[in-house]
């Protein structure tokens, strides 16, 4: 029994070595993810100003602002995961005890897995396709595809990796009882943890709250 | 059909799976027990498609002005100036907080972050003023709906990307409802504090000096308004790249009031990757929901059963209406609006209504959904920012009276059209 | 019929659609019996466009219509019956389509795992201008709104600037004046209500949007013969109405938006800018070193010769000797 328990801390240590590494490079997407839209925010103001004051054209800024999208998004869903904000219902969560809530949290991450392992599969597949067949946008730029699709690709992958090695973490959590971990790993953000998060944020910012008049 | 998706879509959001989850699975599971063609296997395009889209980045750019502002204490100072001006009318504070919020909360992209910076500023007002604390709280989180009404709004952008309806008329026709439910909240509270004046708080005197002062703190939300609106309107930008301009905009008031520092600026991109990896997550799934609709046919039953219906126009849109108001009881805002836009708005522009009306009408239906119990993101909001201090049921009871404003400006938007498309018409 | 099958039919807002929904109605009794298609058009399956040919090519679909535009950045030869300005007449345009069909045929079998079941064009795709133009010199400096490459290539020649903005935001981009003139169907323009917001419609076409039936290559080599016989016959003069029913529609389409006799589309009262033969021959130097150099090199030197030997020949277009 203290042997299995033993182990099972072991393989929770190992676990925690892997999700650093994992947070660290959801960390790096947020400065990667910030930067790419500053970066075509620049870009739009860059074009806006060639067009109206010289005729010219960047072109494909629309094009770029999509690919933009794809990836920073799909990275924001590591962040996301890590910070727990993807929004779930907690009808029946809040009511629950501290055990019901963690079988509930199984579930969610599971329901998630599932449905990203999905699109992760196929979006693989998409990825291979056009790399083979050296698919290109359909628009003056012909981009080859594979470039925005890899990126977008190997986010998805992060974030999947993410989730199921947290999916891993929490159960070990919860196998040697330590429910307050699991919930902090893979529990549903509470109100007043969402606000503590949000303070946390605007304090790291340098912000004090000023008195109204 | 419909049952099935309604039991597994409800069944898996009681389970608490996450909400793009919830869309992504009942679409996978519809898929497998009632598509002809093996739909699932366009998981990948699809979501590509969803992503790789050229106006939807205007969400996380809008998400990212926002919280420049935020950070950089922009929002916070404006409601300080608010204060300043509002504070005299009956009801006081309350009134600021519609106003800052009206102008913020589209911006900022999260209900959360705007609700945080006035909630954390206002609450500890309720007990030195004396205010009624339910109907303070209920006026932070009604007022947290307007600004997915008044442009720009992430909203409304995601209207205009499933329907094909004008962005740019879009903001024109949000801007008169707006404005006006916005002044209506005030005088909700304003008659409610009339009627109990045991309500209403202290009366608050600012000078005129102190207000002078506030002044200057408008202008960035004002300018920003400006710069982003007004560039469409100049024929500089288009609605997209006007988001890239406001991001522009933001950092440079940053910059202006010496707070453009790495810390805000690494708060703003984490609060930006949150809220934009929570949104697209969920419009990605909804995407996928939508193909999988239309793939098993569900799309074409529903499109068959308004069609089939004898009632006529006014009858069909009441029971769109309705189904809105109910599905809004349990529903996340974003994935009810882009489960079922796709699906309606070609209804109801069949029937002979405006498609940029029925964005404004839907936007209204969502903001109610947003303070319906039992689950209204913004009552979950105002009562976490409150912290442990009393029950959900406080908020609740709060924000009833701005829901039947709130309904009462449907009503008005379905009679008068014009509220909403004078505005598009006379500019546009 | 024993064999049923489930087809994806072109957006529900064409004309076209209703065109197929009767065709797939009729077809059981047209083939004896052998075969029943049941169809949605793409929006009503969700789908945007890019996506079908990989669901064809995969068989998550078993028959397709698709624009063959949407595909240029799968293979350069799906450029080829679209390239701007090549071929400006209905007829010349029917002759260059049966000259490459069967390149296409080839390459969507080889390369894509798809049989080609017909080739029709949508209506003329042409010029949409908020600012007066009197003929091709005028789009010298004005900014244009174009969505592919070769589109691209002819208004770089006319001394245009490009400018891509999405689809979605084209109507307030003319409205406001962040683009001039922008480039879409002489039907679509109109059923979009594109003349609220420009004036000028120069007609010359420089894109058909050539729309396909194609079917996967397993499903269709799992019918019997007698079927495939059938299905090609009947897709055949499914092909035969929609070239047709395109001349009749252009023609409809421009005469609404100008003022003319209006029997489909909107009124409306755009200037009709005429093509002038100053007009025709810069054209034909646009063609020469503007359209055919770039795509050549994007499609290669085989695949160019290949062109010449089929649509050029048909249209009497001849290589430049170096
Ligand atoms: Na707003
Ligand atoms: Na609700």
């Amino acid at each position: 029994m203290v042997g299995a328990r033993k182990s099972l801390l072991a393989v929770g240590q190992g676990l925690e070595k892997v999700l650093k590494v994992l947070r660290a490079l959801s960390n790096a997407g947020i400065w990667a993810g910030g930067a790419m839209l500053l970066l075509l925010s620049h870009g739009v103001g860059a074009e806006i100003i060639l067009r109206r004051l010289f005729d010219r054209s960047l072109g494909g800024m629309d094009e770029i602002g999509g690919y933009v999208l794809a990836i920073t998004a799909t990275l924001a869903f590591s962040e996301a995961l890590f910070s727990r904000a993807h929004i779930r219902i907690g009808i029946l969560h809040g009511r629950l005890a501290p055990k019901g809530r963690a079988v509930l949290d199984v579930i969610a991450l599971i329901g998630l897995i599932w449905f990203f392992s999905i699109i992760l599969w196929f979006g693989w597949t998409m990825l291979m396709r056009n790399w083979g067949l050296g698919t290109r946008s359909m628009t003056p730029m012909q981009t080859p595809l594979w470039i925005p699709q890899v990126m977008w690709v190997a986010a998805m992958a992060l974030f999947y990796l993410s989730a199921v090695l947290l999916f891993l973490q929490g159960l070990v959590s919860m196998a040697v009882g330590d429910w307050a971990r699991a919930a902090s790993l893979i529990g549903a953000r509470n109100d007043i943890e969402e606000l503590e998060d949000e303070l946390a944020l605007s304090a790291q910012a340098g912000l004090h709250q000023e008195e109204p008049r | 059909m419909i049952a099935t998706t309604l039991i597994v879509l409800f069944g898996l959001m009681i389970l608490s799976v996450p909400v793009a989850a919830v869309l992504g699975l009942t679409g996978v599971i519809l898929s497998a027990l009632y598509a002809f063609i093996p739909a699932t296997r366009a998981a990948g395009t699809i979501s590509w498609s969803a992503m790789n889209d050229g106006i939807l980045v205007a969400v996380p750019l809008f998400v990212l002005m926002g919280e420049i502002l935020l950070r950089s204490g922009v929002a916070a100072r404006m409601y300080g100036a608010m204060a300043g001006w509002l504070s005299w009318l009956p009801g006081g504070l309350m009134h600021a907080n519609i106003g800052t919020s009206m102008l913020f909360a589209a911006t900022s992209g999260s209900s959360v972050a705007t609700a945080a910076t006035v909630g954390t500023t206002a609450i500890p007002e309720i007990k030195r003023h004396g205010y009624n604390e339910p109907l303070f709280l209920g006026s932070i989180a009604a007022s947290g709906t307007l600004g997915i009404l008044i442009p720009p709004s992430i909203n409304l952008i995601i209207y205009g990307a499933l329907t094909n309806a004008s962005i740019p008329s879009l903001y024109l026709a949000g801007f008169i409802p707006g404005i006006g439910l916005a002044l209506m909240f005030s005088l909700t509270v304003w008659i409610i504090c009339r009627l109990r004046p045991d309500m209403a708080g202290d009366s608050i005197h600012v000078s005129w000096a102190e207000r002078r002062n506030g002044l200057p703190h408008l202008i960035p939300p004002i300018a920003i308004f400006f710069l982003v609106v007004g560039s469409i309107y100049a024929g500089w930008a288009t609605p997209t790249e006007a988001a890239a301009l406001g991001v522009l905009g933001a950092l440079g008031i940053a910059a202006l009031s010496r707070s453009l520092t790495r810390a805000m600026l690494h708060a703003a991109f984490s609060g930006t990757m949150r809220t934009t990896g929570m949104l697209l997550a969920i419009v990605m799934a909804a995407y996928f929901l939508n193909y999988i609709f239309g793939s098993v046919g569900l799309t074409t039953n529903v499109v068959r059963f308004f069609e089939g219906l004898t009632w006529g126009p006014v009858w069909t849109l009441i029971t769109i209406i309705v189904f809105y108001l109910l599905l809004g009881l349990f529903m996340e805002t974003l994935s009810l609006m882009v489960a079922t836009v796709p699906i309606f708005a070609p209804i109801v522009v069949s029937l002979g209504y405006d498609p940029v009306w029925f964005g404004i009408l839907v936007i209204l239906l969502i903001e109610t959904a947003m303070i319906t119990p039992p689950v209204g993101i913004n009552l979950f909001v105002v009562q976490g920012v409150r912290g442990p201090g009393g029950p959900l049921s406080d908020v609740v009871r709060g924000v009833l009276p701005f829901l039947a404003t709130l309904l009462m400006a449907v009503v008005l938007v379905v009679l008068f059209p014009q509220i909403v498309l004078f505005l598009p018409e006379w500019l546009g | 019929a024993e064999t049923k099958l489930k087809a994806l039919g072109y957006t529900s807002n064409l004309y076209l659609w209703p065109m197929e929904e009767a065709f797939y109605a009729e077809l059981p009794a047209a083939t004896g019996d052998l075969v029943e298609i049941e169809a949605v058009p793409h929006d009503l399956a969700g789908l945007k466009g890019p996506e079908v040919l990989s669901m064809l090519q995969d068989g998550t679909l078993q028959i397709a219509a698709q624009n063959i535009s949407y595909m240029a950045g799968e293979d350069p030869r799906f450029e080829a019956l679209d390239l701007a300005g090549v071929t400006l007449t209905a007829e010349d345009a029917r002759k260059a389509t049966e000259a490459y069909k069967p390149v296409l045929s080839a390459v969507m079998e080889e390369k894509f795992n798809t049989h080609l079941l017909g080739l029709a064009p949508m209506p003329s795709q042409i010029f949409w201008c908020r600012t007066e133009i009197g003929g091709l010199n005028d789009l010298s400096g004005k900014k244009i709104r174009v969505f592919n490459s070769t589109l691209s290539d002819f208004v770089a020649g006319a001394g245009g600037t490009t400018v891509t903005i999405p689809f979605v935001e084209v109507i307030p981009a003319l409205q406001r004046g962040v683009a001039d003139c922008a480039v879409t169907g002489t039907a679509s323009g109109n059923s979009a209500n594109w003349f609220e917001v420009t004036d000028f419609l120069y007609p010359m076409n420089v894109g058909w949007s050539m729309v396909f039936w194609a079917a996967n290559k397993e499903t269709w080599d799992g019918l019997s013969p007698e079927t495939q016989a059938a299905l090609s016959e009947q897709y055949a003069k499914l092909e035969g109405m929609a070239w047709e029913e395109q001349v009749k529609r252009d023609v409809d389409a421009i005469a609404c938006s100008t003022g003319g006799e209006c029997s489909y589309g909107k009124a409306a009262n755009m200037t009709l800018v005429a093509v002038s033969d100053a007009d025709m021959a810069k054209h034909a130097e646009i063609i020469k070193d503007y359209v055919l150099p770039n795509w050549s090199e994007r499609c290669g030197a085989d695949c160019t010769a290949e062109w010449y030997a089929t649509v050029g020949a048909a249209i009497g277009l001849a290589p430049e000797a170096n």
